[in-house]
């Protein structure tokens, strides 16, 4: 097996060690954030994370996000589904770190960020609407810790920070999402990034996409599993390939998502019948 | 003591039961309860008994009371009488002696309860308890036990006759109850107790519990006595209970009862008035005392056992079926090293070719094994995107391969999330760069916690154990050798049994999701769960085009190899020429071929083998300009299972591009493209340049075994190479 020596940063990751980190042209503006190729600055294995670390594939990011629990992991899905956003960048450094001591110490807290280390954004957004665009800060906390004063002065001294170079900063909890929105997102999102339908073969393909149309703009059906199973039957494909083609027309747009409805496996489309098309 | 003088103590002593209201013999309770009511029975053993009913007796007063009733007992009575506690730690000596009670009892009611005064029996009792005196079989105690219990192995302790003595005289001097059994009291570590340094160890700190009513020196508030406690018992049934107060409501009764006056010192807080030579019991102390009166009349619910809270109240997390998500959106995945088994050379049962490193996909809510990978190598990040590939393939072929035609194993489909661990093949950057091209999500679960990942560790320790289970089977193996010796064919056929074996156990209904109960889905199957959710949802999602999950999955430089079609399934011979071809085309840093030199004492051979037909085999080169590696020969057979997995990748993308190129030249009006043709049943090394033993193994599939065949014999016969291969 290959040796991870050389790729593994001295941990703690040393301020002064410029390599290991993003370091901006410019210390206070930044269009670095564009720079191509864009590293993130937290990597799996220098990060003590005591919970769940996830690399999620950013559809707008065209690389692995590195996201340290299932809330960031959701709050990154709803963002990169946001038409407007351009792309998404994953635990940015503040950087100066002198900035955001200081910040800190307006604040109270006199050993933060601890030396040698650095503050971090969970998320950083790039947003285009028209011929503007700007920047989005997004922290990302469980409404729990909340409760701490430590995590609100964390924060707040991140929110300082953002503020001062013109870049608004939002926080995002685990209720600032729509729960059916978020389950029918991960319900569709992993269909629309596998393209797993269409390949397939194409005149199979069009031919049960023709089918799902019609079984949800025909006549009213009891239940739409059972039609779809007809359909998966009628061209000798696997089970559940009817479905899956239903899944990424939804998630690819070719028929829209009722708002409110839920599609999960719980609760499955029979509540879409009465609007789809 | 001989049994003369336990009967003459036995004569002058008493026979005292003490119980309290509720029929407890025990003598602890008793002394607590003494200044209430107690049954104080005296019973000299040559008078009947006489019950005295007293409202508060000490022990020195039953004593002046027995001794009124007994003159004659004055100076036996001088002995000081033994109080004993009930304490959980002697419990054990009150369990070793109810034996001989028990024995006792019955000869009690025979011998001495009903003749009245025949205490001379007591002597025979004892010896008859003892099985010495006598042959009978209902004897407490063996007949060839001796006196001295400790010198003899295998007599139980404490059933000499000088031990039956003592328990029976401890027993008529307690009582007749079981708690006249107990260790003495004071040499309980009661409170105001001396205290003693064990051997070698410190005293430690003070103890905090004092004797009733004495200040400890490091509290305010004294100890709680007993009247205190009755006084608080009374405020509690008097203020909470009848006039339906609270906790604070007691306190403050108590409080008043006692003068204590709350006021606010100097300095701004709320204290207590201190009053000289009285101090009272903290409030805290109130407040617990007033809890137990609770807890004594049934207010408070009563806390439940261990095990009952185990089995009933205890919140169940990480367990499986509470995985968010659906079934077939999770895959949880681990790697395991079998070292219970030697995989040992076809040819040559003694040779031990290494460890076998297995890789396991689970289905997080139906728990179905999805697919695994087995190889000889060590474990790498090649290893798991072989895994995850093979999760993703039809399990068919794979079971056709093996002679399993009638199992099934339905699990097919790509996964969009798969959990893992920290194991440096699925943590390092090669593994990100796998996520990025799979466009998978890829969680690694906590550092630690294999229990966030429940199901894909239960098979793996399935797995563990089934392979001793073949031992058996196979003649050469010693039935007792700790390490069963198998081939790799061997291994992997067990393996998938296993797997299919625990496809087939049942899933209790209530680990089901809410949508398969309202289906009808009762106790099903795991793989029929499993079918049921992917007909139900889709997932997971179907195989994409076979070259598309190939580029994906494999790491870049085999895909770009196996793309360009560059000797698939080829080898190369004339080494330096061909090397310097393969060099000049793909560059320095391609490094497309391993230069195999197979190394050993006798013999020494060079093969260069492709990597183009889809195996990158990782091997570090020593320094920059080596391009060869030395292989020893459980490498090679690494390196051939390796092969031959590949090349089922690779071959059919080779025959397409091939067909596609020639149609095109067919459609311009060229003739097609010369060079090898390629077919599944082509040997994969040259047979000129093999060494005769492994060319007899590559035509006949196996060697013949020396011993004996069976069933499974036969099944591993079938094939040449050993390891897994879904893509035949």
């Amino acid at each position: 097996m290959r040796s991870r020596t050389h790729t593994k940063p001295t941990e703690p990751l040393s301020y002064t060690d410029r390599s290991k980190l993003v370091v901006p042209p410019d210390g206070d503006t930044f269009e670095w954030l564009g720079a191509d190729p864009y590293r993130a600055a937290l990597k799996p294995w220098s990060f003590p994370s005591i919970g769940h670390t996830i690399r999620y594939p950013c559809d707008k990011s065209q690389r692995p996000l590195t996201l340290f629990s299932r809330l960031e992991l959701a709050s990154a899905q709803v963002h990169e589904r946001r038409s407007e956003v351009v792309e998404v960048f994953d635990q940015v450094p503040l950087l100066p770190t002198s900035r955001v001591r200081w910040y800190a110490r307006r604040l109270g807290m006199h050993a933060y960020p601890r030396e040698g280390t650095f503050a971090s954004t969970d998320l950083v957004l790039r947003v285009r609407q028209g011929p503007r665009i700007w920047w989005e800060a997004v922290a990302v906390k469980p409404e729990k810790q909340l409760r701490k004063g430590k995590v609100r002065l964390k924060l707040e001294t991140e929110r300082l920070f953002w503020h001062k170079l013109h870049v608004p900063w939002r926080l995002d909890t685990d209720t600032s999402y729509d729960e059916v929105e978020l389950s029918n997102l991960q319900f569709l999102a992993p269909s629309r990034r596998f393209e797993h339908f269409m390949p397939l073969d194409r005149m199979v393909g069009d031919a049960i996409l023709e089918a799902v149309d019609g079984a949800l703009l025909g006549p009213p059906l009891s239940r739409l599993c059972d039609a779809l199973a007809a359909v998966d039957r009628q061209f000798r494909v696997r089970p559940g390939t009817a479905m899956s083609g239903l899944r990424w027309a939804l998630a690819t747009g070719r028929y829209s998502i009722p708002v409110g409805c839920r599609i999960s496996p719980t609760m499955p489309l029979e509540s879409l019948i009465g609007d789809a098309g | 003591m001989t049994p003369a003088e336990l009967v003459l103590r036995l004569q002058l002593n008493v026979v005292i039961t003490l119980r309290d209201d509720h029929g407890t013999p025990w003598l602890g309770r008793v002394l607590h309860r003494l200044e209430n009511a107690a049954t104080v029975w005296l019973w000299p053993l040559d008078q009947p008994p006489q019950r005295l009913r007293c409202r508060v007796m000490t022990l020195k007063q039953i004593v002046d009371q027995f001794i009124a009733l007994v003159p004659a007992a004055e100076d036996a009575l001088q002995v000081p009488m033994p109080i004993r506690v009930l304490s959980p730690a002697t419990a054990r000596g009150l369990k070793k002696n109810r034996k001989i009670v028990a024995a006792l009892e019955a000869r009690m009611s025979e011998f001495f309860i009903e003749s009245g005064l025949n205490r001379q029996l007591l002597v025979e009792i004892a010896s008859d308890l003892h099985g010495a005196a006598s042959s009978e079989t209902g004897a407490v105690v063996p007949a060839g036990a001796v006196a001295y219990e400790n010198a003899v192995p295998g007599v139980e302790k404490g059933t000499s006759p000088a031990s039956i003595e003592r328990t029976i005289a401890r027993w008529f001097h307690g009582g007749r109850s079981d708690a006249a059994l107990m260790p003495h009291y004071g040499s309980c570590g009661h409170p105001g107790a001396p205290r003693f340094a064990a051997e070698g160890r410190k005293l430690g700190r003070p103890s905090l519990v004092v004797a009733a009513g004495q200040l400890a020196a490091s509290e305010d508030h004294r100890s709680t006595t007993p009247e205190d406690r009755a006084e608080i018992f009374d405020l509690v049934d008097h203020v909470l209970i009848k006039r339906k107060g609270n906790a604070d409501d007691v306190v403050q009764a108590w409080h008043e009862l006692h003068n204590v006056v709350r006021f606010v010192d100097t300095d701004g807080k709320a204290r207590i008035s201190p009053l000289p030579l009285s101090a009272t019991l903290s409030e805290r102390t109130v407040r617990h005392w007033v809890a137990e009166r609770l807890k004594e009349q049934g207010m408070f619910k009563k806390r439940v056992g261990e095990r009952t809270y185990a089995l009933k109240f205890r919140p169940r997390v990480h367990r499986q079926y509470q995985f968010d998500g659906f079934a077939g959106l999770r895959c949880q995945t681990d790697a395991m090293s079998i070292d219970d088994v030697e995989v040992v050379s076809r040819l040559d049962d003694t040779s031990v070719l290494g460890t076998m490193h297995l890789y396991a996909g689970v289905d997080a809510v139906t728990t179905m094994t999805a697919g695994a990978f087995m190889s000889l190598r060590k474990p790498s990040e090649l290893c798991v995107a072989q895994a995850l590939l093979n999760v993703a393939l039809p399990k068919q072929p794979l079971l056709d391969r093996y002679g399993l035609t009638q199992c099934r194993w339905d699990a097919d489909g790509e996964y969009a999330m798969y959990d893992v661990d920290w194991g440096p093949d699925f943590s390092s950057w090669a593994a990100t760069e796998l996520v990025g091209r799979t466009k998978i999500t890829w969680t690694n679960v906590g550092r630690g916690r294999p229990d966030q990942k429940p199901s894909v560790e239960s098979i793996m320790a399935t797995l563990q154990r089934w392979p001793k289970w073949f031992r058996r089977a196979l003649a050469r193996n010693d039935v007792k050798a700790p390490r069963p010796k198998l081939t790799q064919h061997e291994l992997a056929l067990a393996m998938l049994l296993s797997i299919l074996e625990r496809n087939e156990a049942l899933v209790p209904t209530k680990f089901l999701d809410a949508a398969a109960i309202e289906d009808g889905l009762r106790e099903p199957s795991r793989a029929a769960y499993h079918e049921w959710a992917r007909a139900r949802g889709g997932w997971p999602m179907p195989v994409r085009a076979p070259n598309n999950i190939r580029l994906s999955y494999l790491p870049r430089k085999a895909a770009y190899i196996a793309d360009h079609g560059v000797n698939v399934g080829g080898f190369y011979f004339n080494l330096p020429s061909e090397l310097s071809r393969l060099l000049i085309r793909h560059g320095r840093r391609q490094r497309p071929a391993i230069c195999v030199v197979w190394n050993d004492e006798l013999f020494a051979d060079t093969w260069a083998y492709d990597l183009s037909n889809g195996s990158a085999i990782q091997l570090t080169p020593l320094h920059a300009l080596q391009r060869f590696a030395t292989l020893s020969w459980p490498e090679l057979e690494a390196l051939k299972v390796d092969i031959a997995l590949a090349r089922h990748w690779a071959l059919p993308a080779w025959r397409d591009a091939r067909a596609q190129i020639d149609a095109e030249r067919e459609r311009a009006g060229l003739s097609p493209l010369g060079g090898r043709r390629l077919s599944s049943s082509q040997p994969l090394l040259v047979e000129e340049s093999l060494p005769t033993v492994v060319l007899k193994e590559l035509k006949e599939g196996a060697l013949e075994y020396e011993g004996e065949r069976g069933g499974l014999d036969e099944l591993c016969r079938e094939t040449a190479v050993g390891g897994w291969n879904y893509a035949e």
